[in-house]
């Protein structure tokens, strides 16, 4: 009864064991995507207008998937956009009396260094910006 | 006695101020009330506006529209929620595909106090741009909603706009000197164009608005 017992425990800690690295398994591969849709946010307080905003901080040529521009209070135009090494800016978008603007790239995805700017008005605007690995929705 | 005299004096005192107040209240309000009258104007203007209908109605509303096709083909209206509360910080109330000519959707979100215009080119709701201004701002017809984005790296642009319904057409000029007058349908103008240079849109009360695209700091057109 004793070894019974024990070889019922030892059968359920082989279980618990098992299900634990099932659960890791997938749960690790489920989480791959996550890990992968790397992002990152910069923040250009007190910008006039037509000034380049680029993320200095982070990784600078990275397989951006969106960009998104936020400024303060809006303006007439808003963009957020990415240039490559050789100098192609990809995506030209823009929007016209907005506060957020974004681009969403396709599935073809250059290396690209991500920067936002406002146009249209004296004073000045923050500017909060974020990259995305992860498409738009 | 002498306690209930000075319980005396500051009820006197406060009756006095409260008179005192709702006097000067009342003179206030009568030395405004012509200031009253000429805020009533834009007020009234305001509330008459017209704004934008589709934002009115409820799913699809174009001809040929059909929301459930559009979410499976662009997944899920959740995820497009989650997406719209992500980038904007604000929580979509109301979804509206607003226009699906061929394969492109314009799906138009509210909430938050924020008017958001997603066009879609690619499918799974890949490639497009969004963009997003508060409701006051997307309402009035001095500032619609007018966004422009690439087909494809150095390609033709897609102009996609939200205008009031006091906004009868926008004209898009191109650097090649062409021009393109799209006329809304529920709202939305879209078209493909050339480089946009100028934006001018017109109003069914004969005003017209027209701005210049500043050139990109960064490579300088």
């Amino acid at each position: 009864m004793e070894l019974l017992h024990a070889g019922v425990r030892l059968h359920g800690s082989v279980l618990a064991a098992m299900l634990s690295t099932v659960a890791l398994v997938t749960g690790s591969a489920w989480s791959a995507p996550a890990a992968h849709a790397f992002s990152h946010s910069w923040s250009c307080p007190g910008a006039y207008a037509a000034n380049q905003c680029y993320d200095y901080e982070g990784q600078q040529y990275v397989d951006w998937a969106q960009v998104t521009t936020s400024i303060s209070s809006s303006a007439y135009q808003v963009c957020a956009k990415s240039i490559t090494a050789a100098n192609n800016v990809r995506s030209n978008t823009c929007s016209y009396n907005t506060t957020i603007d974004i681009t969403c790239y396709t599935y073809d995805l250059p290396e690209s260094w991500a920067y936002a700017y406002w146009a249209g008005s004296s004073g000045t605007r923050t500017i909060n910006a974020r990259a995305d690995q992860a498409y738009c929705d | 006695m002498r306690i209930e005299h000075h319980r005396r004096v500051p009820l006197v005192v406060l009756a006095t101020v409260v008179l005192a107040a709702g006097v000067g209240a009342w003179l206030t309000s009568a030395g405004s009330s012509p200031a009253r009258v000429k805020e009533s104007g834009p007020t009234a203007r305001k509330a008459d506006r017209p704004g934008i209908a589709v934002l009115a109605s409820q799913g699809s509303v174009a001809r040929g529209a059909d929301l459930a096709a559009f979410v499976r083909q662009n997944g899920d209206l959740g995820r497009f929620r989650s997406f719209v509360a992500r980038a904007t910080g604000a929580d979509v109330a109301k979804v509206v595909l607003a226009r699906t000519p061929a394969l492109r959707s314009v799906v138009v979100s509210q909430g938050g106090g924020l008017v958001c215009v997603r066009n879609r080119m690619g499918v799974e709701g890949r490639g497009g741009s969004m963009a997003c201004a508060p409701e006051d701002h997307a309402t009035d017809p001095a500032t619609p909603i007018i966004a422009t984005d690439q087909t494809a790296d150095n390609g033709t642009y897609v102009v996609t706009a939200l205008l009031p319904d006091d906004v009868s057409r926008l004209r898009v000029y191109g650097r090649d000197g062409s021009a393109v007058t799209l006329v809304p349908d529920n709202n939305i103008a879209t078209g493909s164009v050339g480089e946009p240079v100028k934006l001018a849109w017109d109003t069914a009360g004969g005003a017209t608005y027209t701005r210049v695209v500043s050139p990109d700091p960064v490579t300088g057109r």
